[in-house]
């Protein structure tokens, strides 16, 4: 269906990510606004939305709404939500934020993700509530951990294929490459696939380079109508998007084989009328190299049992079929807890204005993938640059 | 029991610490489903769902062996395994597998069967390695 009004990516920001105490989730979501205002040259009057991750340390109970007081926006605002679907959120924020002002519910839309997971409380407690989204029923009496049930993922993969235990080990090589060069990411320092081969095991087959590690940050970005826009930055249009999901839990999967990404991505790809050839660079969800592989396959940029061998030969690079994460992912860039993701996105736009410091040339395409759990939650979106 | 369980769980767990591993059948369909749940995932029905018991025999779909664990006190437990196991039954069950030597590198349809460990909260149904072909298919597919 037509949209009703046009909607755009009318700015966006991205906070330093690392161990940014004494700076809270509060700081971080001051910071986001007035720098996302500030790229778009717009007066924080203009937002009649916002939608907000929510975070997993020091967010509020009714989170959205508190964010809405804290800036002096309440009674203006038509939409204030918190969006709460693990890894997927920032994306699936952004996606309904479009939906909201192509509608006309609102004409600009503040899409909020930030946390200080790292600094903002004790290492412990954010240990648990990580053991604490495995399945309480039927995962957790069996001591199985977020890395284990990737690790699940990762070793059902490998046998299927028939590769070997070491065959994911160039996905965090290739992130590395691109976040050497990026100023803001987190992990800069030269990678080999000896060096990820070498590192201790989490959890077999994945290795502790193969997994994220925590950081403070996150970003904004604001969507709005295109006719409010005050500068000449305006990038990123919607043109389709998807969400889908297979399983929640590792215990309720009725197959390893496939997940809601598939799905997610199909629905994206119908809608937006292109295929997987078509499209410029992506912004996968590198929370572990198996969730690379699984995404690169599902979605189709490569065939099945093929994506270690694509990534290996520069596959993701900037002069391969498909650039991905050019500013170094979650795995280099940074994992910043419930906002992981949202740099993503204003990376997306950056590839748009041709400001990325590892740029792809003359994008007019990319598909962006964000997912949850255990690529439990999924939302792909198609974006074209105008 | 955790506040996350239903009357299906419950029923599951109070078998399994007695030293029974239940699956929850749909006479309907034929369908066994594991987890259990207040009505069959396959077709839907919430009338027909009876237990059966388990004969505890499969094999290992995936396997992780898990050297850093977010619960404290799994932590001198380390390393132990986490398994998705395919039973001959027809079910799949989320569940450890114990005794396994240090060195073993797991086949492909490596078969396992049942048995149990003694956990804080009664019995936990766990799986060990079998040395025999159990018939299983190979491979981590389906």
């Amino acid at each position: 269906m037509a949209p009703v009004h046009e909607a755009r990516i009318l700015g966006i920001h991205d906070t330093e990510i690392g161990k940014l105490a004494p700076l809270t989730t509060w700081d971080l979501i001051g910071q986001s606004t007035a720098g996302a205002l500030m790229d778009a040259a717009l007066d924080i009057g203009v937002l009649d939305g916002i939608l907000c991750t929510e975070p997993m340390v020091g967010g509020a109970a009714r989170h959205a709404v508190a964010v809405a007081e804290y800036l002096g926006l309440s009674e203006r605002l038509t939409v204030c939500e918190t969006v709460k679907n693990g890894g997927a959120a920032p994306l699936s924020a952004l996606v309904t934020a479009f939906d909201l002002v192509e509608s006309g519910r609102c004409q600009a839309v503040l899409v909020l993700s930030v946390d200080t997971v790292r600094t903002g409380q004790d290492p412990s407690r954010t240990l648990a509530a990580f053991a604490g989204m495995r399945h309480a029923v039927w995962e957790q009496p069996f001591g199985m951990t977020t890395v284990s049930a990737y690790a699940l993922m990762a070793d059902a993969y490998l046998r299927t294929y028939g590769l070997g235990r070491d065959d994911l080990a160039s996905i965090p090589v290739e992130l590395r490459r691109y976040a050497m060069t990026h100023p803001g990411a987190r992990h800069r320092e030269p990678l080999t696939v000896d060096e990820v081969v070498a590192s201790r095991p989490i959890s077999t087959p994945l290795r502790l380079l193969e997994c994220p590690s925590v950081s403070d940050g996150g970003g904004a970005v604001i969507v709005g109508r295109p006719s409010i826009a005050a500068n000449g930055r305006v990038r990123g249009r919607l043109l389709g998007s998807g969400r889908g999901t297979t399983h929640d839990s590792v215990a309720y999967a009725t197959t390893l084989d496939r997940t809601g990404c598939s799905v997610s991505s199909g629905r994206a790809l119908t809608a937006a009328s292109v295929s997987p050839a078509d499209i410029d660079f992506a912004m996968l969800y590198d929370s572990y190299s198996i969730a690379v592989a699984l995404q690169l396959e599902e979605i189709g940029f490569c065939p099945p049992g093929q994506a270690p061998a694509f990534v290996a030969e520069g596959g993701l690079r900037l002069d391969g079929p498909t650039p991905v994460n050019m500013h170094g992912g979650l795995l280099s860039h940074g994992h910043c807890g419930s906002a992981a993701g949202i740099q993503h996105i204003t990376e997306a736009v950056r590839q748009f204005r041709g400001e990325a410091v590892n740029q792809v040339p003359s994008p007019e395409l990319a598909l962006l993938h964000g997912e949850g759990g255990v690529l439990s939650t999924n939302c792909t979106a198609v974006l074209a640059v105008d | 029991m955790t506040p996350a369980a239903d009357e299906a769980a419950r029923t599951w767990w109070d078998a399994a610490r007695a030293g029974t591993l239940l699956l929850q059948r749909c006479t309907r369909c034929e369908t066994l489903q594991q987890p259990p749940g207040p009505l069959c995932r396959s077709c839907g029905s919430p009338d027909d769902l009876d237990w059966t018991d388990g004969d505890g025999h499969g094999h290992v779909v995936a396997a992780t062996r898990v050297h850093t664990t977010t619960y404290p006190h799994l932590k001198d437990a380390l390393p132990y395994w986490v398994a998705v196991i395919a039973l001959r039954d027809g079910a799949r069950i989320v569940s450890n597998l114990v005794a396994v030597p240090d060195d073993t590198t797991l086949a492909d349809g490596q078969c396992a069967s049942l048995t149990f460990v003694q956990g804080p909260n009664g019995a936990l149904p766990v799986f060990r390695l079998d040395p025999a072909d159990c018939g299983a298919r190979g491979g981590a597919g389906a």
